[in-house]
Parts: C-alpha cells; sequence; structure tokens
C-alpha cells in the first residue's frame, strides 16, 4: 500500500497547468487532414482521412508518385509520418529513422541510425536482439510531439528522442533488458509504437515468449525521467491497481486480484506484453491498451485466470492508475494475446449514445464496451470459424469454452487439433479503421486454424519460454488464409466480407472519399468502396505488405503512403505456404506458397492521381 | 547411445481425447542410426481406419505418398503421373518412433518461429528441410545449434541464427530434431501432418 500512495503523490505534483496544452495542440494537428502526426492518423484509433481528392470515381487511376527505398529488407509494419513539409519513415531493424523533405523531392534531411558499432544504446548487440525477436525485425513506427521530437521505440527497449528538425538524440533510454539474464531480467524486446500523451510518453514491451512480466511505463518527455510504471500482472502496487477503485465488469477488482490466479511464483515470469495500437481519450483523460498471452504457451503449468494477462487496460496516464480491466481471454489456452488497436468511437450502442471503444481480439471475438465504465456491450464472433468458444457471457464476460478445442483439457502431450482461429488470431496487430461516412469498421482479419500440443519446458533467462508446438492451416471449407471484412460493433455483424488468398495483414484506412485501402501479403496496395467492398483500385508494391495505410496532402494534392516489406509473423507462417493435412492429392498445392509470389522488401510507396 | 533421460514427466499416452477407429499401434522402437553413425527416424506404415467421429473426416495423420515420397516433395509431373495412376499412390497410417516426435515437437516449439512450419523457411530463415537435403551434415548441424550463427560467421546481412548451447529445451535434443527434419527432408512426412508417436522405448535395466 505504501508504495501505491507514493506513486499517487509522486503523480500528483505532475498534474501542472502547462501539460495540458502540449496536448491541445497535438489534437489539433490530428483534425488537420493534410498531416499525418501519429501512427494511427489520431488517438482515437479511427484510421480514417478527410481527404476526399482521392474517391470513389477516380481512385481507378492513382498512379505511383514517388518510391523511397529504407535500404532494409525485412518486415515493415507501421507507416510513416507527414508533419508540415517533412515526412518520417522508419525501418525494420536497425531501426533507422529518416527524414524526408517533400518540398524538395524527398531529399534525406536527415538519417539516424540508433545502432552505433553493432550495438543499441542498452549496449547489447544487434545480433543478440535480433536473436530474441519472436516474430522478425519489425518495428511499429516513431510518433511526434509538438515540442519537436521525434521519438523512437527501438526493438533493444530504448526510447529515444530525436530533434524533428536535426535528427540529433535529446535524450535516450533503456526502458527494459534484451539481455542475456545477466541483469536478472530476461530478453524483453521493443516493437510496438512509442504513445505520446501530454508532456510524456508511453511503451509497452515485447517477449511473452521469453518469460518476461511485461509492463507500461511513462517517461517525461523532456528529460526521459521514468515517471511510472505499471505491470500487466503480479502484486497490486506493482500493477497500480487499486482494489477498491479499480473495476471489472463494474464491480472493484478486489485485493490480490492477480495474485490470486497464479500458481505460486507463476506470475514473475508470467508475459502479458503490450506491443500494438493503443488510444487516449482526452476528455477521459483514459489511456486504452491490451496486454498479451500469459507465459508459457503451456496452460497446464498455471492453471488460474492468470490475470491481467489478455485484458483490456484502461489507465490515468499522469500516475498511471487503473481505471478499469476486462480480461477478454481468461486463462489463455492458445496464444490469443490481447494486444490489438483500440479505437473509440461515440456511437449508438443498443439504441443508446455511448462513449464506446471497440476492439478486435485475436481470440475471434470482436468486443464494444463503454470506454468510461468499462461496461460489456457486445462481444461477437467476427470470422464465422471461431469454435474455442460458442460464446462470450454476457453476464460474466467469459468466454464459454468448448472442451474439445480446450488444450487445458486436452492435456499436456495431447495434440488438439482444428482449433479455430489459429495463434496468430482473426487478427493480429494489422489495425482496423473506422469509416466515419458509413459508421463501418474495416478490418483486416486471418482465416487460419491450428492444431497445438502443450508440454514441459524448462525456463531458461534469456531464452524462448514456448512450450507448446502447432500447425496452422487454412480453415476448414476455403482455400483463402484472410478476408477483408466491414464490421457493424452495434449489431455485432459483418456486413460484406472479400476474401483473399493470404491473411490481411496490413493495417487499414478509411478516407472521406468513400473509399478504404489496404494491403496484401502477395504485395497489391488495394482501394475498396467503403459501402459494399467492391475492389476499385489494386497496384503490385515491390514486396508484401505488413505496414499501414497514411494519406496527407501537399501542395494542394492528396497522397497515400504505404510501407512495404514482406516479414512478421505471417511471413513465418505462409512464406513456404499452408496445406491442409486433411486435403488429398487434389488440393496439393491449392495454398500456394507466399514466396512465389514476392521477395524481401523495404521500399515506401507513395500514390496520388496523375 | 542413450535415449534422451532429459526428458522428465513425460507422460505416455495416445488418448486423443476422443474415440477414433484405431488399428493395432506398433511396438516401441529403439532410437535409430544410420551407417555414418548419425541419428536418423523410423517410420512405420499401416493400414486401418482412422477417423474423426466429430468432423467424420480423417484424422490429420494420414501420410499420402506418391510413388514412395509425400506429396508436397514430388514434382508436378510426378504429382500428375500420380492422380492419373492410383497405384502410384499410397494412403496410410504412420508412426514415427519417439525420438522422432520429440524432434517434431522440440522444432515446431523452438525453431519454427524462424525457419518456418515443417521445416519449409520463413521470409528470412532458410528452409532446414532443403539444408538437408543440400548436404548439411550432422556436424554441422549440431554445430550451428549449439554456437549459432551471425554476421561474424558468415550469415547473411541482418540474419542470426541464435546460439542454443545453453538452452535446456534444446541442447539436449538436436539428435531428435535431425531426426524429424531428415524424415521432412527425405519426404516421408506430409506438410502439416504430425503422425502419431510410437510408445517411448525403455532400455532394459
Ligand atoms: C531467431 C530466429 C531463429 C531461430 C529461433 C532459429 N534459427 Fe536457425 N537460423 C536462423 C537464421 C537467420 C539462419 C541463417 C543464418 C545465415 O544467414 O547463415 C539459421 C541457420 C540455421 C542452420 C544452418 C542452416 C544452413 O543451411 O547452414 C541450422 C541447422 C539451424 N538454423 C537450426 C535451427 C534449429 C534446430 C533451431 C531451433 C532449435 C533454430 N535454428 C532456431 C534463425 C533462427
Amino acid at each position: 500500500m505504501s508504495i501505491l500512495k507514493k506513486t499517487l503523490i509522486a503523480s500528483a505534483a505532475l498534474a501542472l497547468p502547462g501539460l495540458v496544452s502540449a496536448n491541445a495542440k497535438l489534437e489539433k494537428m490530428m483534425k488537420d487532414p493534410s498531416q499525418w502526426v501519429q501512427q494511427s492518423g489520431d488517438y482515437a484509433g479511427h484510421r480514417y482521412s478527410e481527404l476526399d481528392q482521392i474517391n470513389k470515381s477516380n481512385v481507378g487511376s492513382l498512379k505511383v508518385a514517388w518510391t523511397f527505398s529504407t535500404g532494409v529488407l525485412r518486415g515493415h509494419e507501421g507507416g510513416p509520418l507527414v508533419i508540415g513539409d517533412v515526412m518520417y519513415v522508419h525501418t525494420a531493424i536497425p531501426n533507422i529513422v529518416y527524414a524526408l523533405d517533400l518540398n524538395d523531392n524527398q531529399r534525406i534531411m536527415w538519417k539516424y541510425n540508433p545502432v552505433k558499432g553493432g550495438k543499441y544504446p542498452g549496449g547489447e548487440t544487434m545480433d543478440r536482439v535480433i536473436s530474441v525477436m519472436c516474430c522478425d525485425n519489425v518495428n511499429r513506427g516513431v510518433n511526434y510531439h509538438p515540442n519537436g521530437t521525434i521519438v523512437l521505440h527501438a526493438a533493444d527497449t530504448s526510447v529515444i528522442a530525436l530533434d524533428a528538425k536535426t535528427g540529433k538524440e535529446k535524450w535516450v533510454t533503456t526502458n527494459l533488458h534484451s539481455g542475456t539474464g545477466k541483469y536478472g531480467v530476461s530478453a524483453s524486446t521493443g516493437s510496438g509504437q512509442p504513445f505520446i500523451i501530454k508532456d510524456m510518453v508511453g511503451v509497452g514491451c515485447s517477449g511473452a515468449e521469453f518469460g518476461v512480466r511485461c509492463n507500461w511505463t511513462q517517461y517525461d518527455i523532456k528529460t526521459g525521467k521514468r515517471l511510472w510504471r505499471a505491470y500487466s500482472m503480479g502484486p497490486d502496487a506493482d500493477m497500480l491497481v487499486d482494489p477498491s477503485k479499480t473495476t471489472s465488469m463494474l464491480k472493484p477488482v478486489g485485493k490480490d486480484s492477480s495474485l490470486k490466479t497464479w500458481p505460486g511464483d507463476a506470475w514473475k515470469i508470467g508475459g502479458g506484453s503490450i506491443w500494438g495500437f493503443y488510444g487516449y481519450d482526452s476528455k477521459l483523460n483514459t489511456l486504452y491498451y491490451g496486454t498479451g498471452n500469459p507465459s508459457t504457451w503451456n496452460p497446464v503449468v498455471r492453471p488460474g485466470d492468470n490475470k491481467w494477462s489478455m485484458t483490456i487496460n484502461a489507465r490515468n496516464p499522469d500516475n498511471g492508475m487503473a481505471k478499469w480491466l476486462y480480461q477478454m481471454t481468461p486463462y489463455d489456452e492458445w496464444d490469443y494475446d490481447g494486444v490489438n488497436e483500440m479505437i473509440l468511437v461515440d456511437m449508438k450502442v443498443k439504441g443508446k449514445n455511448r462513449k464506446a471503444l471497440v476492439h478486435f481480439d485475436r481470440n475471434g471475438f470482436a468486443y464494444t464496451m463503454d470506454r468510461a465504465s468499462g461496461e460489456l456491450l457486445v462481444a461477437e464472433k467476427y470470422d464465422p470459424a471461431v469454435n474455442w468458444a460458442t460464446h462470450v457471457d454476457m453476464k460474466t464476460g467469459r468466454p464459454q469454452v468448448v472442451d474439445r478445442y480446450s488444450t487445458a483439457h486436452q492435456g499436456e502431450d495431447v495434440n488438439t487439433t482444428n482449433i479455430c482461429p489459429a495463434a496468430l488470431g482473426t487478427k493480429d496487430q494489422q489495425p482496423a479503421a473506422y469509416d466515419r461516412l458509413s459508421g463501418l469498421f474495416m478490418v483486416p482479419t486471418n482465416h487460419v486454424c491450428m492444431d497445438y500440443e502443450p508440454f514441459k519446458v524448462d525456463y531458461v533467462a534469456g531464452n524462448a519460454y514456448v512450450g507448446a508446438t502447432l500447425s496452422m492451416y487454412p480453415a476448414p471449407g476455403g482455400t483463402h488464409l484472410g478476408n477483408f471484412i466491414a464490421w457493424d460493433a452495434d449489431k455485432g455483424k459483418i456486413v460484406w466480407s472479400n476474401p483473399e488468398p493470404f491473411s490481411v495483414w496490413s493495417g487499414a484506412m478509411a478516407t472521406a472519399g468513400g473509399i478504404t485501402f489496404y494491403g496484401t501479403l502477395e504485395g497489391y496496395a488495394k482501394a475498396v468502396d467503403s459501402k459494399t467492398g467492391k475492389e476499385l483500385f489494386s497496384f503490385k508494391t515491390p514486396s508484401g505488405i505488413i505496414g499501414n495505410f497514411m494519406a496527407y496532402e501537399h501542395k494542394g494534392k492528396q497522397y497515400v503512403g504505404i510501407l512495404s516489406g514482406v516479414g512478421g509473423w505471417a511471413g513465418i507462417g505462409l512464406a513456404a505456404g499452408l496445406t491442409d493435412p486433411t486435403a488429398g492429392l487434389g488440393a496439393v498445392g491449392a495454398y500456394s506458397a507466399l514466396h512465389n509470389h514476392t521477395n524481401l522488401g523495404g521500399v515506401l510507396t507513395v500514390f496520388a492521381l496523375p | 547411445m542413450n535415449i534422451n533421460k532429459n526428458f522428465l514427466a513425460f507422460v505416455i499416452t495416445l488418448s486423443l481425447g476422443f474415440q477414433v477407429h484405431s488399428v493395432p499401434r506398433p511396438d516401441a522402437v529403439e532410437p535409430a542410426w544410420d551407417e555414418n553413425d548419425n541419428p536418423t527416424y523410423v517410420i512405420k506404415y499401416g493400414k486401418g481406419d482412422r477417423i474423426d467421429p466429430s468432423t467424420n473426416k480423417p484424422l490429420n495423420m494420414i501420410q499420402i505418398l506418391c510413388d514412395g515420397k509425400a506429396v508436397d516433395q514430388v514434382s508436378e509431373e510426378k504429382l500428375d503421373a500420380c492422380r492419373d495412376d492410383a497405384s502410384l499412390v499410397e494412403e496410410q497410417y504412420g508412426w514415427m518412433d519417439f525420438s522422432t516426435y520429440k524432434g517434431w515437437r522440440a522444432y515446431h516449439a523452438e525453431c519454427h518461429v524462424c525457419h518456418g512450419p515443417d521445416a519449409m523457411g520463413s521470409t528470412y530463415a532458410p528452409s532446414l528441410m532443403v539444408s538437408l537435403q543440400q548436404g548439411l551434415s550432422f556436424d554441422d548441424f549440431y554445430a550451428v545449434i549449439m554456437n549459432g550463427r551471425g554476421e561474424a560467421e558468415g550469415a547473411v546481412a541482418g540474419n542470426v541464427m541464435p546460439a542454443f548451447g545453453a538452452n535446456t529445451n534444446v541442447a539436449p535434443h538436436v539428435e531428435d530434431m535431425y531426426r524429424y527434419v531428415k524424415a521432412r527432408a527425405d519426404g516421408k512426412i506430409r506438410r502439416g501432418v504430425r503422425l502419431p508417436k510410437l510408445p517411448k522405448f525403455k532400455e532394459a535395466e
């Protein structure tokens, strides 16, 4: 309790009047459609551009305006920012940042590389860091603070503040250790965006496959000083949870809400990583993020709900205190990380106006919540193939798990088969967009199922701690591995659905032109009619797309940009294609391999009307 | 050579959690070594009728061989020949020996995040099946896994093969992983298929 009090006192001192103005400035910039100032476009995570020069009637004649090679041939997630006349582009490891002058044919104004002499700022070699990245060398992009700072969250967990004008380091701090165990902490990595709120920047952490106990840490944007840290699991004081004030399903969570749900000390290496896209509501002064899977993947060794892994967190960004928590997948048995983006929309739900939060979870359910109270409003499957649970009980908020697909029920050393979705989830990190015109959500999805066999493993500090083995294949009855869908978050229903041969692993963007952009793993940049899903434009970029679309306006002209660079988890699973183990001779080759369609890359493609 | 005794608490059941029309399971076999003293697999085939009653579909354990090789590993021409001539096709139930099974399991837990499912490779790490087909020896296989390989040791820029020498979930199972990858390389296990395991072989006390 005393630690808790200290945190509260420390944070009270922070609530200075000057802080609000930085926020107001950033929010004003977000409203200006000629710029793209944060990874998600805005705090609400709409990924919506008010620009309508490119629209339904002319998008068919879209042309490539210019391209830029990042010089790095690995998976490129996230996307560029445009602040004024400058574009900021990041790369996969080594996490280079470029500033491009849009007034001068994209001349490179500065280039920053955090790896010097083979080492990241935290002291680890790049080789070591690569070897503990779970799923390729990806990074989900930089963010901007209006005091003229570009913030990078590098793979070794270093948080780096750069002068937006010069690319010079303002400060560097290493958040956690991507270390070898010599620090007593094991291999954390950084891949999620740094998130700017007021005069602070917050970062999550990756590494649930490496037995870390992840957390959200908030820093002072001016100095890099650490302000608070909230762990995903452990004692209340570590998690910044107030047993009597923090709620879940509208009720206080009570004392030791996390500790009670883990056997012994298992929470100490409990995972719960945070690496997706986040949301912030400045009126409610609330930060929203999701936590990932509990570690290990073998559920048998950690009976209990494993709180607060797999949880939507609503927190006060000034002191970190949790307002409400909602655990989507208690006692994860399938690696259904809860990290996916939080989309904040004011909308009617069941006839009532709500400040809603919409979240498309890896577990295959799309949740609509009241973001002020944490009340669960809608929880429905957004892929009919989802079978591990029949439904979510709206009273308790718990998914009703089907024994047949419960890897814990089936037990250690048993191969549980035909579970949908696969560990990739119905959707992974690829963020959805909210179309303000139609009120629909544009969602890139996976359509893949799996067999999963948990088993016992030793925990070796600094090494992967997985404890399950799995095989993946297309969902039954189809030959495609992905869908791009439109979702009604009030009714909990799919409005239209376009099948795609591969998982759709790129972030979507909807625009006031009535169109939505998304990319495919073969490398196609596509535009569809947001109302009907009809394809209006398609262009094959140099490599598979796992990045997110963005738009900006320069000298009166609208541009749309996307990073290509195949990789990420999709690049692992699908490079060689998937096969349906129940298919016979005739079906061999039906699920074609990604490597027949595309190759490694790292290229930004920018489109405009001729 | 010994079976690895590191694997404690291993439950030996083939309880699939649901009933199958099963055929008698072959007996346990000793871990195998080839003429050059390299670890190798034992795969047994038999006939039977294994249907998953909940889906009424064959379980994912059916081995489809086209002219003696897993169907995903033969050329398009050969596949066409097999489509035309049913006598070239064998649909069988396979079992892998316990060591190979452990290799399958360790591979898909520790290595597939980089080397892809079924040892097929990913966008950034090579297919180990292909490495073996192209002649990677057991000794080299072993050395790379124990010591790793970074740019300094000749890896492609930006590629790192981690060292697993100190990892007790990997180091004791390198022989078994080699068995599994070899069976894939020889076209004895079809993609996406995990053959059921034979019971664990117990050495005479
Ligand atoms: C972090 C990613 C990663 C993991 C995990 C990983 N590898 Fe590798 N491995 C690589 C890369 C990348 C290379 C290729 C290095 C190069 O460019 O030469 C490689 C190379 C190899 C090679 C040499 C192949 C050849 O043809 O020379 C072997 C053998 C190998 N790995 C086995 C394994 C095994 C077995 C495991 C699991 C215990 C494993 N690797 C786990 C990334 C990984």
